[in-house]
């Protein structure tokens, strides 16, 4: 049976190299590819979730084993790509070039026929171009939400919003997204 | 008309027709076509790197910090005992002007690079007081103080450059 993140944790402050390299290893694509959403370089993203992954673990201390690490560690990895969109203007990149080196295809693909990986490549990119003219707080809320199946409860927590105002950023988000579509000639 | 199609199309009517579960449930899974970016092959062996790397630095620091500190209470406190047994209305003053020195220091240690202005400005304050009493003992004493002082900041902001956080200089005074 796999190690669980705390028993990881636990063994990481005790200076265990080989707990944290399998803690990163666990979450390095989320990390990386939350940031990339974000911040649209995938070079950035990178170096941004190796930063959250350095500074949790100079924090590592100050996790509590109760709460999810994902979502703790989310936060750490939040507040700096926070930090980076206040500093830069984020520019809009093709989703090739984000996706040119490592693109790893959806859960369920199942040898998909070149029509269906043709559409689906049409979509991803109608998606990308909607999703990049959302608002920041609704494109993370989405990524958190959609991509990472993260619960309502733990975007509150990494977010440090109320549930609330969570379940109202998706709201919104999806229907400026349906707009967004649909004006792009994806109608029902 | 292929399945991302259909999902799409279920979402957009669900969304149009105000159901909202059934819009959700659809996004979720049209967002599915979103592909996943892969971090590069050597994104974890260099992550490891450099947090083992950070946690040594944070504990030669710690060690340094440490020591600095102990070296400068030991100093100033040779200072004062000095200053005391000579008896004289120097002691007040240069108790005071070893304070402020020792409280920039501290300064410098808690708060970073930024707090070198309040350092600075302690050292001169220090300086000004103690040469206008024209001691020369108690002068060469305060200068020690300020030189060890200088070489841990400097042994410090070396440590600390690619680790620290500037934040606005605090007055650190006794």
């Amino acid at each position: 049976m796999p190690p669980t993140d705390a028993e990881l944790v636990r063994d990481a402050l005790a200076g265990s190299q080989a707990a944290y390299r399998t803690l990163v290893t666990r979450y390095a694509s989320a990390a990386v590819n939350v940031a990339a959403r974000l911040v649209r370089d995938r070079a950035v993203a990178e170096e941004l979730a190796q930063d959250a992954f350095v500074r949790a673990f100079a924090r590592l201390d100050s996790y509590d084993p109760e709460r999810k690490f994902s979502s703790w560690f989310f936060r750490v990895l939040h507040n700096l790509v926070v930090d980076h969109l206040r500093r830069r203007r984020v520019e809009t990149v093709s989703l090739d070039a984000l996706t040119a080196d490592g693109y790893q295809g959806p859960a369920d693909a199942v040898d998909p026929s070149p029509e269906d990986e043709l559409e689906r490549r049409s979509l991803a990119a109608a998606l990308e171009g909607a999703l990049g003219r959302l608002r920041a707080e609704y494109r993370e809320v989405v990524v958190l939400r959609y991509q990472q199946g993260l619960t309502i409860e733990e975007i509150a927590g990494v977010l440090e919003l109320p549930e609330g105002t969570v379940k109202t950023f998706l709201h919104r988000a999806r229907k400026e997204l349906a707009g967004l579509l649909t004006a792009a000639g994806w109608r029902p | 008309m292929g399945r991302w199609r259909t999902h799409v199309e279920t979402w957009l009517l669900a969304e149009q027709d105000g159901r909202d579960e059934a819009a959700e449930a659809a996004f979720d899974r049209a967002f599915a076509a979103f592909p996943s970016v892969a971090p590069s092959p050597a994104f974890v062996a260099r992550t490891v790197e450099a947090a083992w790397a950070a946690r040594v630095r944070r504990r030669r620091l710690t060690v340094l910090a440490t020591a600095a500190a102990a070296g400068l209470v030991l100093a100033t406190s040779a200072v004062v005992l000095y200053a005391a047994l000579d008896g004289g209305t120097t002691w007040f003053i240069l108790t005071t002007a070893a304070s402020l020195t020792s409280a920039a220091v501290i300064g410098v240690l808690s708060a970073g690079v930024t707090a070198a202005g309040w350092w600075a400005a302690g050292a001169d304050a220090a300086l000004t007081i103690v040469s206008a009493i024209g001691r020369p003992y108690s002068l060469a004493a305060l200068t020690a103080i300020e030189v060890v002082a200088a070489i841990a900041f400097v042994m410090l902001h070396r440590l600390l450059r690619s680790d620290i956080e500037v934040r606005t200089p605090r007055a650190y005074c006794f």
